[in-house]
């Protein structure tokens, strides 16, 4: 059993799992958390792009475990631009639920209409393109 | 005067025409994926390390195209398996010791060159170091997309 416990913790110390995440594990919840609500954001049709090149900035000095003040002023800023985001978020979502709407109304509309004044239109412009014709 | 048949003809391309563009417009097919590529030493295809010794560092790259259609989360797992370690798009490596874990978020459409350590501490004759994707959605899911590097690391 002690042979196991020791080989066990050989292999651990043989392989260091140079897990970046240790380096500093709330900041990548941050900005996990922080990419999760962008997700939503974008899906709405919002630019998340730049908070999305801020994180990535962040990710990569907390990989080199270099600059930690940089990387949480980065997460910071991502964090307060978020409620700004989501607000145009929502005002875009609501101007695409009136665009969708509305097009699938006017083409009930049209469909009826079509319906309705479809065959009377089109056999008057029948009639009018053979006005001229002649019965021999 | 436009003939009858000519007339008949032209409404009968403008139908079609509508018909497949409102056809593509809803129900166009998705076709999303990841690409990844292990490039060597000098960020280019080739020049890939076969021989390391032990604790020896080197910088090799890794290229991720992100064509998900959103912005993606991806974590890295560097990974050392033996010459009989097969990986596949369902099995991970769960039990392989961790080398490295990488972070990064890639835009839609955009790729990223990722610089990536590989430091063996111990001799292996053709080990096989694996770059395991995983993608972040409020937990980690294994994307079925892996690379591998074999090697031999003497002391």
């Amino acid at each position: 059993m002690k042979f196991i416990i020791l080989a066990l913790l050989l292999i651990s110390a043989a392989f260091p799992t140079v897990s970046f995440t240790t380096c500093n594990p709330q900041l990548i919840a941050q900005i996990q958390e922080l990419y999760l609500k962008l997700e939503k954001i974008s899906e709405s049709g919002v630019n998340v792009n730049p908070q999305i090149q801020e994180l990535n900035e962040a990710l990569q000095l907390l990989q080199n475990c270099s600059n930690l003040k940089e990387a949480e002023k980065l997460i910071q800023q991502v964090n307060s631009s978020i409620p700004q985001l989501e607000s145009e978020a929502s005002a875009l979502y609501l101007e695409h639920q009136i665009v969708k709407y509305s097009t699938i109304a006017a083409l009930i509309v049209l469909g009826f209409l079509t319906y309705y004044f479809g065959p009377r239109f089109l056999w008057k412009a029948w009639v009018k393109m053979r006005s001229k014709w002649v019965v021999k | 005067m436009i003939e009858d048949e000519v007339l008949g003809v032209i409404m009968a391309i403008i139908v079609v025409t509508a018909v497949v563009a409102v056809t593509l417009a809803f129900f166009s097919p998705s076709n999303n994926y990841t690409a990844i590529g292990l490039l060597g030493t000098n960020g280019k295809i080739g020049n890939y390390p076969r021989h390391l010794v032990v604790n020896q560092s080197v910088t090799l790259y890794l290229f991720i195209y992100n064509h998900e259609g959103k912005a993606m989360y991806y974590i890295i797992y560097e990974k050392l398996g033996n010459y009989t370690t097969v990986l596949n798009s369902t099995y991970p490596g769960y039990d392989l010791p961790v080398l490295n874990v990488y972070h990064v978020i890639v835009g839609n459409d955009q790729n990223v060159t990722l610089p990536v350590v590989v430091k063996i501490p111990y001799p292996v004759i053709n080990g096989k170091v694996f770059f395991v994707l995983y993608y972040y959605n409020g937990s980690e899911v294994y994307s079925g997309e892996w690379l591998q590097l074999i090697l031999n690391v003497t002391e």
